[in-house]
């Protein structure tokens, strides 16, 4: 999977060099990658209309599935679902769906009792904020211990790191965030391992934005972890080939700096393979959120999902799905637009 | 969110929306029916009406005063917008009498109004709800306006957390705390929070974690959950015959289920629908179906089956296959079972599914036996929808004369001996027709420190929520 879309990037440099004379052909390939992924965003809404409605039990039955609630008559079952905007037929309410949809209006959340497109708002941010927290960790960390690896292959630090970074990778998010649990909320309990504000938030701002971090702490680490080991060796492989390159063969016989030669030649030329995977890296950071978010009851995205699935929250699925879609797709746009600029420079 | 078309549709949402609205009637520690904010009522001597005197000082929590007119409202406007945890339907109309005098006249004279219909209902305030067309949308911080004796100050959507605070000058006592948080945290962290003392009280406790919260020096109060374990039959299906279901019965070790798959966390249940704890439980020697395979194997041959040399159970020929299907939360109980019943010479075809696709393969009858839990709390007038109800976790009982008479005579009954001669004969013969087979009481705790004391509600808290925190803890 990682493969085919590193060479599918080389392909495209391979045209943007052929054109790189026509700015017209710049635009035309933007436009065109607007378009493709709006067909893929479209198809997903689709898909995501249907799907959850061809599942077994609906929303209103999930929710009488408790035994406490009395029995309800035939009548008054109808009259609910009608009232709830779950009545008439699939193809109805697909309809309805997409037509709102449309109008900008992503349905509502009925266990909630709240509009989705206000449930998103409260819920993303958290996301984000797991995603920015551990952004640093596995672009910084994975350069850093990629170059290291790649300068000296099997020798000194590429003989540790490694094989632990290769145990690291073939962990499934969730085992990390299990492991970071287990270790920080365990064994050694020094951070917070559930929610993402302690139980009696702080009213002064600054102690109220450290308790925020200190929460984010664990869960944004699960998600690096495993990102981590992406680009370390990507690094380590793009530090193998550039090493042998003629720029850095000369740098390092005119008597470059082994600093210089690290940050400057090869740190540098890593940005178009790092952002060209960043791209990538958005689907499997979304996806990851969702289980760590899990592990840590962490009121974002992901957790939003998981409820809206057991609830059979069908506007609240498609509504997040629909929204998280949307925002991968345009970051994944503006990623290889800005890949394959930095790229065509060579 | 806290508002009565709005709060999630389990139990323990019910009751945390009982703090903030108020019922006609309320319960004693003793779990018997109390003043709400019905003062006092008169039941008609022939049954069909109620005089209700409502208590003079109660308010709304925007200061408007609590009168009979709203309760008339809330009955009407219950019967437009069907409320999930309690049905007018019963109710024939409201007359107000004055400004806290009404009468409610009931279509039929029924025993268990009082524990039911008046105990269930949050009475809603006329000036707020009469505008609102669609309640199961109306969610803002108005749509909390009760008249209990906390108000929802804020509420937290994303992380599941309320704010209640206190009212001052409620009828029925002084408030105890100035504020009520209520969080949603998994059992490990909660503990740590409670030794953190930022936790006073946790609700549902797993009783496997009682002896840490012990050992920290917190009050624990462990009581049988009464929300029953049990094996359910397809009726319609291969166990139409009372005697395959008494068989599978006597197949059944539940010890040893209640030994592997419940260590120290449930009791062994009573065959005869209500549980010790229950005001309604009868000792009577109810039969126990202990383990005698030797017992099951005579009612088998009796029934027409044979068993092959190799011990295999046939029937006409063919081996016998049984579906049983449950879903995630009893994987383990039913891992047990199949395990007892494959080594019996059954065949099983154990499916563990979510809910939505169970409740479908139930509805189809498309299986032998069934592994569910449900309450038997609650004012039994909703026993028959528990034994004979179509639901995916009622028994499904086909019609029975004599049981369906017996519902009916209790619901009916004059007085309270006359309720209970007629359920302990329902008990008797729910024990000998096995609607379900009742295998385990699952235990529940929770743990709280010296600031309060939260004993569990016998018999359960309102509609038959198995809980401690009964909104008394929380008034002095």
């Amino acid at each position: 999977m990682t493969d085919t879309s590193v060479v599918s990037v080389d392909r495209e440099l391979s045209v943007a060099r052929g054109f790189r004379s026509v700015p017209f052909a710049n635009l035309v390939r933007f436009a065109s990658g607007l378009i493709l992924r709006l067909l893929v965003f479209a198809s997903i809404v689709a898909i995501c209309v249907v799907l959850p409605r061809l599942m077994p039990g609906n929303t209103l039955e999930i929710m009488l599935s408790t035994d406490l609630a009395r029995g309800l008559t035939p009548a008054e079952v109808r009259d609910l679902q009608e009232n709830m905007g779950l009545g008439g037929d699939l193809f109805g309410q697909v309809l309805d769906y997409t037509a709102n949809l449309l109008n900008g209006d992503l349905g509502y959340s009925i266990p909630h009792a709240a509009p989705v497109g206000q449930l998103l708002i409260a819920a993303f941010p958290w996301t984000g904020l797991l995603i920015l927290g551990a952004a640093p960790i596995f672009l910084i960390g994975g350069a850093l211990a990629g170059i290291e690896a790649g300068r000296m292959p099997g020798q000194g630090v590429d003989r540790w790191s490694t094989p632990l970074i290769t145990v690291m990778a073939s962990l499934p998010p969730f085992v990390g965030a299990v492991l970071l649990l287990l270790v920080f909320g365990v064994l050694w309990p020094i951070l917070p391992t559930s929610g993402a504000q302690p139980l009696f938030p702080a009213t002064e701002t600054l102690s109220h934005a450290f308790d925020i971090a200190r929460h984010a702490v664990l869960p944004s680490l699960a998600l690096a972890l495993h990102e981590l080991a992406r680009f370390f060796f990507l690094a380590r492989a793009e530090t193998i080939h550039l090493a042998q390159r003629d720029f850095v063969v000369n740098a390092r016989a005119r008597g470059v700096s082994v600093w210089r030669i690290r940050w400057v030649y090869i740190g540098r030329s890593l940005v178009p393979a790092y952002l060209a995977r960043l791209s990538d890296t958005m689907t499997g950071l979304i996806s990851a959120v969702f289980f760590v978010e899990i592990v840590f009851s962490y009121p974002g995205t992901g957790y939003l999902i998981y409820s809206a699935i057991l609830e059979r929250d069908y506007d609240l699925l498609q509504g997040t799905i629909v929204f998280v879609a949307g925002f991968v797709l345009l970051v994944n746009w503006c990623v290889d637009g800005l890949a394959t600029r930095l790229a065509e420079r060579g | 969110m806290l508002a009565p078309y709005v709060h999630r549709k389990n139990g323990v949402s019910y009751l945390y929306t009982t703090y903030v609205f108020d019922t006609l009637v309320s319960q004693d520690a003793d779990g018997n029916p109390a003043p709400g904010l019905a003062r006092s009522w008169q039941r008609a001597p022939d049954g069909l009406s109620y005089a209700i005197q409502l208590q003079s000082d109660a308010k709304w929590h925007d200061g408007k005063a609590v009168t009979a007119e709203d309760v008339a409202f809330t009955m009407r406007y219950m019967s437009e917008y069907p409320y999930v945890f309690g049905s007018v339907k019963s109710i024939e109309r409201v007359e107000v009498e004055g400004p806290y005098d009404l009468r409610v006249y009931v279509k039929r004279a029924e025993t268990g109004l009082v524990e039911g219909v008046f105990s269930a209902i949050p009475i809603l305030p006329e000036h707020v709800y009469s505008r609102i067309e669609d309640p199961f949308r109306f969610a803002s911080l108005e749509a909390a306006i009760g008249s209990g004796p906390y108000r929802l100050a804020a509420y937290d959507k994303a992380q599941g957390r309320y704010l209640l605070e206190a009212v001052t000058d409620h009828p029925l006592g002084r408030a105890r705390f100035e504020q009520i948080r209520i969080v949603k945290m998994n059992p490990d962290a909660a503990l740590q929070a409670m030794s953190a003392g930022e936790v006073d009280i946790i609700s549902y406790l797993p009783v496997d974690r009682v002896l840490a919260a012990e050992a920290e020096g917190f009050k624990v109060e462990v009581a049988p959950s009464h929300h029953v374990m049990r094996l359910g039959f397809n009726h319609r299906g291969r166990f139409a015959l009372r005697e395959l279901r008494q068989a599978i019965a006597y197949v059944i070790d539940r010890k040893a289920l209640l030994d592997t798959a419940f260590p120290g966390t449930a009791e062994l249940a009573q065959t005869g629908y209500f549980q010790p704890g229950s005001r309604w439980w009868n000792e009577d020697d109810n039969p126990t179906y202990a383990h005698d395979p030797a017992k099951a194997h005579k009612f088998l041959i009796n029934a027409g089956w044979a068993q092959t040399a190799a011990g295999r159970w046939q029937r006409e020929g063919d081996d016998v296959s049984l579906r049983l299907i449950t879903d995630g939360r009893s994987v383990k109980s039913a891992r047990v079972i199949t395990e007892q019943l494959e080594i019996f010479g059954f065949s099983i075809d154990l499916r563990v599914m979510e809910l939505g696709a169970l409740r479908n393969l139930v509805a189809e009858g498309a299986y032998d036996l069934t592994l569910f839990s449900s309450s038997t709390l609650g004012d039994p007038s909703n026993i028959g929808r528990r034994v004979f109800g179509r639901g995916w976790n009622s028994d499904r009982f086909p019609a029975d004369p004599e049981m369906t008479g017996l519902i009916r005579a209790q619901t009916v009954a004059s007085s309270h001996a006359e309720r209970v001669e007629a359920l302990d004969q329902f008990q008797r013969l729910y024990a000998e027709n096995l609607p379900s087979y009742m295998l385990v009481n699952p235990l529940m705790a929770t743990t709280f420190n010296e600031k309060l004391s939260a004993p569990f509600m016998p018999g359960g808290v309102a509609v038959g929520i198995p809980s401690a925190l009964h909104k008394s803890i929380f008034l002095e």
